[in-house]
Formats: structure tokens, C-alpha cells, sequence
């Protein structure tokens, strides 16, 4: 089996990016070669065997954001950032304190 | 796979770091029935000591009642020990529907499913009611197994600050393109006793359209004039869209819990309602116990008003030997201590003179506000009480507590 081949891109010092932006720039180099490559697994394959089962399927590109915070877990996904933050900040509430029995 | 040495020592590491936080549980045997004098064994092997409980659910004192008892063993006689089926196969008897119809009349709703516990409730009727078109709107602190549930259901999860009704009204309005909006609260806090603004989240859920869920376990039975809840209490009976609560605490207190309410909601719940549909019914004996409870409690408050007297008994008891204790109505009577160590050495302290009360703190209840819980029941007498008073005092001189506030204690132990 081919090693797989990666693509090193060096960000110009001069460009200041923070964390975020960076979070972006992978994450749309990422989504073209899924694009691109449709992912490799047998993508078409799978759906069929999903629609013989009567199943509807859709697809789309989503975000989404994780957050951790001891052993408190959250996940949200949605079609922007600012959605996916936002599911994250109502979850986080119902994290304040475990409560008691 | 195997159970390899690998797994066995991650887990190891996971349980460890559990004892490092200081959250380890370890369990204490009850030698005996649940009632206010008990027998623990504890450490495991130790010999048994004789303590007064301050921390059981028994709110009633019907745990261990000799009418409950009796009932229970005339259920286990006239329908069996077990159903060995789902309540919608062949696990339904002529007591559950008793039972339900009991419950609905005490709860004054429309319709009443029990479930194996009030957990097994929670989990179940978000996710049996509500879409990806709904909102679910929760106070921060309701208990756990709402959290769980709310998990379980595909709608959308928002949250307000503990019992900040603008905060609430933000949400409800922010919310108002959804197609149901359900505000979600317990009827008495576990955690500090205190009781939702039932009136208050009432009219918000008419002026905005909402519906309300409660739950109740901490108060049915007890809270409000004749004890059916913090509805009951706060004038709002008949105006409450859904409430759980538990047959394991002040009801009993053996298992089993209820969904209570609209009588479409109730069906959608027997439909769809997943720990019903794939659990065991409620067993026989729990139902013919239950039964006799709700007789019980149903035909006088004289349980439910000695609980009252005790728990002014206890609070008035406590704020005049200096104690910080949360304000409030309920038979919840959180000692606040603030730091963590200082309410574990208390507990322990307790314990060597005869009280079992339990030491809480973060992450259970929120930063630097660790306390002891006390719980009262109707089983205690005064006798009980003031022997409780009296080390607690006396616990309390000895960690030089008493007349201490809050900035105070933290000043002398930290947070």
C-alpha cells in the first residue's frame, strides 16, 4: 500500500494568524481533499447499501466543535462556526456542578 | 478482546485519579431497616455503630412502616414476586393501574405511567414528547438524570441561571420560533432544598407559550398544605404539563418512579417511552407497598406536618447554635462549611458521635461551597434531634465554626 503523500505549506512569518484561522485554514485543506478524493472508503458502496436498507440519505459539510472540561464532554456540529459555538455555550450549562443525588 | 493487562491498568489509573479528587464513593451497611436509628457498618469489617440518620430520603418515616410492610407482603402473596415481562406484553396488573390512578388523583394531573425509577422517567419522556422542532429550557441545577435525558432527546437543549426568572424569559423569548418550548425544573433543589418559583415559571410559560416539566421527588408527599408537591405550595395545581417523581423517597422509598400529566403526553410516553417500553414492569411487591403509601399519606398530613415541625425544629436548632444554613422551606437543610476538607473532618466527626450526615463539595456542589447535608424525616423525634443538635455544636465549637459567615470561614480555611 502507498505511503500517503502531504502537502507542507509554510505560513509567512509576517502573518500574525491566531489559533482560530489556523483551525480554518487546515480544516479547508482538509474538506477540498475530501472533496476531492471522496474519501477513498468505499463512499458509494456504503450509501447503497444504506438506501437497499429504505434508509433516506443526505449529506453536507458541517462544522464542528468539541469541548472538554474535566471529565464533562460536549460536542456540537451545525453549518457555521457561530452556530456550532453557540450549541456548545447552551450544553456548557448544564455542566455547572454534577448536583447531588 | 480480552481483558488485558493494558485495559486493567488504564481503568486502575481512572479509579485512582477518582481517590486522588477525593471522590471516591465507598458504601456503609445498614445493618437493619432504613428508619432514623440504624447500625453501620463502616469501614467495611468494622464493628457496627449505632447512629441517628440525617441523611436518607425518608422524608415520611414510611420506609420501613409496619402498614407499608404489610401491604407489601399481602402484594407479594396475592400478584407474585415478579411479572418476568415489559408493562405492554403481559406485565400489567390490576394494581399498576390502581397505583396510576392513585397517583394522577394525588399529583391532581390527568394521567399517570410509572417507570423502574424517577431516573428511568427522566430518561424517557423528553425524547417520547419532544422533536428536533422543540426546545428543551432547564434551570442549571436540576438533577442529573434530567441532564441525561435531556441528552437523549433530539431537540434543542438551553438552560437558564438557577432560578433567574429574567434569564428564563430571555430564553423563552428567544426561543419563540420553535414549535414547543418546555421549561424544565426540579420542584426542590437536592442540592441547596430550595424550592422553584413555581407561580413565577407558570405565568411565564402562559405569556410565552411554553409548557412546564417538574420533578418532584424531593417533595411529593410533603411539600405544600396537604404534601402533593411544590405545585401545591406555590398555587399552581392543575397548571403543570409534566411531572416526575419517585415512589424511592418520601413515597416509600423503596423504587420506582412516574411520569404524571397531560394524558396525551402520558400516552406518547407509553408508546414511545424507551426505559418503559424495554424495562421490567414496576414489581408487584413495590406496587401493593406503594399503594398503601399513597392511603396513607392521602387520608391525613400528619406525617407530612410533623416533617414540617421537625425541619423548623432543626433549622431554628442550627441557626442558634451559630451554624451557616441555607434558608428555605424543605426538609433539605444544607450546613454550609464552604471549604472541602473542613466538611469531610465534620462528617467524620459527626459520625465518632453518633450522627450520620454527608460531607458534599466540588465538583458535586459548586466551588467553595462545600457543605453538609442534612436530610429530616417524620421518623425522627425530638429526642433525635436535639441529640443531633448537641454534636453538632459540638463538632462545630471544635472546628471553632460556630457564629462564623461565609467570608469568615473562608478566611479561616480557605475555599
Amino acid at each position: 500500500m502507498n505511503e500517503p503523500r502531504t502537502i507542507k505549506v509554510e505560513i509567512p512569518v509576517c502573518l500574525d494568524l491566531p489559533e482560530d484561522d489556523l483551525a480554518v485554514l487546515r480544516t479547508t485543506f482538509e474538506t477540498i481533499i475530501t472533496l476531492v478524493s471522496g474519501g477513498c472508503g468505499g463512499a458509494e458502496q456504503h450509501l447503497r447499501h444504506l438506501r437497499d436498507g429504505g434508509w433516506d440519505v443526505n449529506w453536507g459539510l458541517t462544522w464542528i466543535a468539541r469541548a472538554r472540561k474535566d471529565g464533562a464532554y460536549e460536542e456540537a456540529t451545525g453549518g457555521s462556526k457561530a452556530e456550532v459555538l453557540a450549541q456548545l455555550d447552551r450544553l456548557a450549562g448544564l455542566h455547572e456542578v454534577e448536583g447531588t443525588p | 478482546m480480552t481483558y488485558s493487562a493494558n485495559i486493567r491498568a488504564a481503568l486502575e489509573q481512572e479509579l485512582g485519579g477518582i481517590k486522588e479528587k477525593g471522590l471516591f464513593k465507598e458504601e456503609r451497611f445498614i445493618l437493619g431497616p432504613q428508619k432514623a436509628d440504624i447500625s453501620v457498618e463502616y469501614p467495611s469489617g468494622a464493628p457496627a455503630s449505632d447512629v441517628i440518620n440525617f441523611c436518607a430520603n425518608n422524608y415520611l418515616g414510611l420506609s420501613s412502616h409496619p402498614d407499608v410492610v404489610k401491604a407489601a407482603h399481602e402484594g407479594l402473596e396475592t400478584h407474585g414476586y415478579g411479572m418476568s415481562s415489559v408493562r405492554f406484553i403481559c406485565g400489567t396488573q390490576d394494581i399498576h393501574r390502581t397505583l396510576e390512578q392513585k397517583l394522577t388523583e394525588f399529583l391532581g394531573t390527568e394521567d399517570t405511567i410509572l417507570f423502574p425509577s424517577c431516573m428511568d422517567a427522566n430518561a424517557g419522556v423528553f425524547e417520547a414528547v419532544l422533536g428536533p422542532e422543540d426546545v428543551m429550557i432547564a434551570d442549571r441545577l436540576v438533577h442529573a438524570s434530567i441532564i441525561d435525558g435531556m441528552r437523549l432527546c433530539a431537540s434543542m437543549r438551553d438552560t437558564y441561571k438557577h432560578s433567574d426568572m429574567k434569564h428564563l424569559e430571555q430564553k423563552l423569548e428567544m426561543h419563540q420560533d420553535k414549535r414547543i418550548r418546555l421549561i424544565i425544573t426540579d420542584g426542590v433543589f437536592s442540592m441547596d432544598g430550595d424550592l422553584a418559583k413555581m407561580d413565577e415559571i407558570v405565568a411565564l410559560a402562559k405569556k410565552w407559550d411554553a409548557m412546564v416539566f417538574t420533578d418532584e421527588s424531593h417533595s411529593s408527599g410533603f411539600i405544600g398544605k396537604t404534601g402533593r408537591g411544590v405545585h401545591e405550595h406555590c398555587g399552581v395545581m392543575g397548571e403543570i404539563d409534566i411531572i416526575t417523581t419517585t415512589l424511592g423517597k418520601g413515597l416509600g422509598g423503596a423504587s420506582g418512579g412516574c411520569v404524571s400529566g397531560r394524558k396525551e403526553i402520558v400516552e406518547l410516553c407509553r408508546q414511545k417511552a424507551r426505559p418503559y417500553l424495554f424495562s421490567n414492569t414496576v414489581a408487584p411487591v413495590i406496587v401493593s407497598g406503594a399503594i398503601k403509601v399513597l392511603d396513607l399519606i392521602s387520608g391525613n398530613t400528619e406525617r407530612r406536618d410533623k416533617l414540617e415541625w421537625n425541619t423548623n425544629y432543626w433549622r431554628q436548632g442550627l441557626t442558634d447554635a451559630g451554624f451557616d444554613i441555607k434558608k428555605g422551606d424543605s426538609p433539605i437543610v444544607p450546613v454550609m462549611l464552604y471549604n472541602a476538607k473542613l466538611a469531610q473532618d465534620m462528617s467524620r466527626d459527626l459520625y465518632h458521635e453518633g450522627i450520620y450526615a454527608v460531607g458534599f463539595f466540588f465538583p458535586v456542589v459548586p466551588q467553595a461551597a462545600a457543605r453538609i447535608r442534612t436530610q429530616l424525616s417524620a421518623d425522627h423525634d425530638q429526642a433525635h434531634l436535639d441529640k443531633g443538635l448537641a454534636a453538632f455544636k459540638k463538632v462545630g465549637e471544635k472546628h471553632g465554626i460556630l457564629g462564623l459567615g461565609k467570608k469568615e470561614i473562608i478566611e479561616k480555611f480557605g475555599k
